[in-house]
């Protein structure tokens, strides 16, 4: 028994790796070592050619910082020139963003709301070259992260002008006042900018950003919102100009827009079509007299509970109407703040709930195909 | 074991590519063997076998190289690559299923591997890895590697006295556990064979047969 034992296990030598796998593997392995033998030579070259190019003049440290002193002196404001008109993926879109972030720190307080519109609307601009191009197959991923740059650029804003309106002690009240009009004037094109950029977009890029957008949206008018807040602060209530009217009047039809659309993306969580009509479920519950048809759209759970959320954002929208008929600019303003920090709000979880329901779908799915796979199992043995 | 392998060491060492694929080729089949005997799976055995290849490049260039051969360094490599597979807890499924013998057994078999019957080759496959531990590698290393009892000592930290020893008992019990497999009897003991003949007797009461040493 033994002997024949030893003899088969010296016949499991021929268990063998695939040859196939084995050329792979070591190809894989012997690029990765020389690799980084080929590193580590080209470190010490380069290192000894510095050396003797310089060691007869002066000690090869100091040549080393002369070095970098006249590269920086030379080609730094060129290459800041040039970055200026940079997209992102491009090797000098680093130094443009770096050189803003550069300016936004040197710049005062009072200003810096102003600078951080400024460079929210080159993101738009980047935002709309790139959608012009249409070869790059990572764009919308691009599209998505400058949209998302452009609205946080837009919140810092905000933040800061919210800031400097509660604590204008020792500011400077007139020059604040002229960022703000800058920045009411400028997220007002914006806006309109941004509309028409999604409008342009592919489909596929807009699909895929469309959450961004919506939140990019909401902040620009409410940074638009703060600004015009702080302008009515600072020239006292009693003029208010047409201008400014018309500015709020906007914001009010913009806002109007953005909770239209939450309130089809509300229904569409219960799987309602736009222009159904629709039915609250605890409604239904008191009011016998309510009969939805077969093609009416009944809310109910998460759903309805949005819904509502909307209709009341929409009761306040009222509320800002009449007093802007009244031309109480400030205590409108201050009503579509809270507005707009609900509609933001009702974004986010309505977000949540959209993830919420694509997961468990894919979940139904993945155990509805686990299931028949079993299925199939059971059948074939029971074949067999 | 390679010719002149302590210079192909050092110089796999300082870089040399060249060198250190010398070595891959010699040791990646012993390796892989001695991975997929110990976890009954071709994916991975090869897995571990490619770690345990960087791992060694990585031993070359922080360590001083005082052995004359790759061997242990890399069966104690793949040692720990396996033990601590296990204590992750992830055990690998056997997939000892017709295509993948197929795939794993040599392309051009000698003549003693022909005269095997792969049925046999598996059952043998399926009892070493119903050995303990210390079994398992005794056996791999011993019967299917050759390696000489003082290579195995280097590479388990067992005595060679210990090494001779765990390689007899490893044996035995790897035939009880075949012969319980094939013949679904009580184990029994191998040196005393209950009715069996005569001559069998007597070979037996000299105690197990001696393995070669070579």
């Amino acid at each position: 028994m033994s002997d024949k034992l030893i003899l088969q296990l010296e016949a499991l030598k021929s268990l063998q790796p695939e040859a196939e796998w084995v050329k792979n593997d070591k190809e894989k392995l012997l690029c990765l070592i020389s690799a980084s033998c080929a590193y580590r030579a080209e470190e010490k070259s380069r290192w000894k050619r510095w050396e003797s190019a310089f060691s007869n003049l002066w000690p090869a440290h100091l040549a080393a910082v002369f070095g970098a002193l006249v590269l920086i002196l030379t080609s730094g404001t060129l290459t800041v020139a040039a970055s200026q008109s940079s997209l992102p993926g491009e090797p000098l879109y680093p130094v443009k963003r770096a050189s803003e972030r550069m300016a936004l720190a040197v710049a005062s307080e009072e200003e810096k709301p102003k600078l951080e519109i400024e460079q929210a609307g080159r993101r738009l601009e980047e935002i709309a070259e790139l959608t012009q191009k249409t070869s790059d197959a990572a764009q919308h991923e691009k599209v998505a992260e400058l949209m998302s740059e452009y609205e946080s650029q837009l919140s810092s804003a905000n933040d800061r002008l919210t800031k400097l309106n509660q604590a204008k002690a020792g500011k400077d009240v007139a020059k604040l006042a002229a960022t703000a009009q800058v920045v009411t004037t400028q997220s007002d094109k914006y806006t309109e900018v941004l509309k028409k950029t999604t409008d342009t977009m592919p489909e596929a890029v807009k699909a895929k950003v469309s959450e961004n957008v919506a939140d990019a949206k909401v902040t620009s008018e409410k940074v638009n919102v703060e600004a015009m807040k702080v302008v009515a602060d600072a020239h006292g209530t009693p003029e208010v100009t047409d201008e400014e009217m018309q500015m709020a009047t906007r914001r009010l039809a913009k806002i109007d827009e953005a909770t239209e659309a939450l309130k089809l993306r509300a229904m569409s969580l219960n799987g309602c079509e736009a222009g159904a009509k629709v039915y609250l479920a605890k409604d239904l519950e008191k009011k016998y007299a309510l009969k939805p048809n077969s093609g009416d759209c009944v809310l109910g759970g998460t759903a309805e509970e949005r819904y509502r959320t909307v209709s009341s954002i929409k009761e306040q929208l009222e509320e800002v109407r009449i007093k802007l008929r009244d031309k109480d600019l400030k205590g409108a303003l201050v009503v579509i703040s809270t507005a707009l920090q609900r509609t933001e709000d009702l974004t986010k979880e309505l977000n949540a709930d959209e993830e919420a329901k694509q997961k468990a779908a894919e979940e139904a799915a993945r155990a509805a195909e686990e299931a028949k796979a079993k299925e199939k199992e059971t059948g074939t043995l029971g074949r067999e | 074991m390679l010719p002149n392998e302590r210079k192909i060491l050092l110089s796999a060492k300082k870089g040399n590519v060249k060198a250190f694929e010398m070595i891959y080729e010699e040791y990646v089949p012993q390796i892989f063997r001695f991975v997929f005997l110990k976890t009954g799976n071709r994916e991975v055995a090869e897995d571990l076998t490619s770690e345990t290849m960087i791992k060694f490049w990585r031993y070359l260039q922080s360590n001083e190289i005082h052995r004359d051969s790759a061997g242990p360094i890399l069966y104690r490599i793949a040692r720990n690559l396996v033990t601590d597979l296990y204590r992750r807890q992830e055990v690998p499924a056997m997939d000892l299923d017709e295509a993948m013998l197929e795939k794993v057994f040599r392309k051009e078999p000698t003549l003693l591997e022909k005269m095997m019957l792969k049925e046999e080759m598996k059952e043998v496959m399926n009892g070493v890895k119903c050995l303990k531990e210390e079994y398992q590698e005794i056996i791999i290393m011993r019967f299917v590697e050759d390696l000489s009892n003082q290579e195995i000592s280097e590479i388990t930290g067992k005595k060679l006295g210990t090494v001779r020893v765990l390689s007899h008992r490893a044996l035995k019990s790897l035939i009880t556990v075949l012969d319980k497999k094939k013949e679904k009897k009580p184990v029994r003991d191998i040196r005393r064979p209950v009715g069996g003949i005569r001559t069998k007797w007597k070979d037996s009461l000299h105690g197990p047969r001696k393995i070669s040493e070579n």
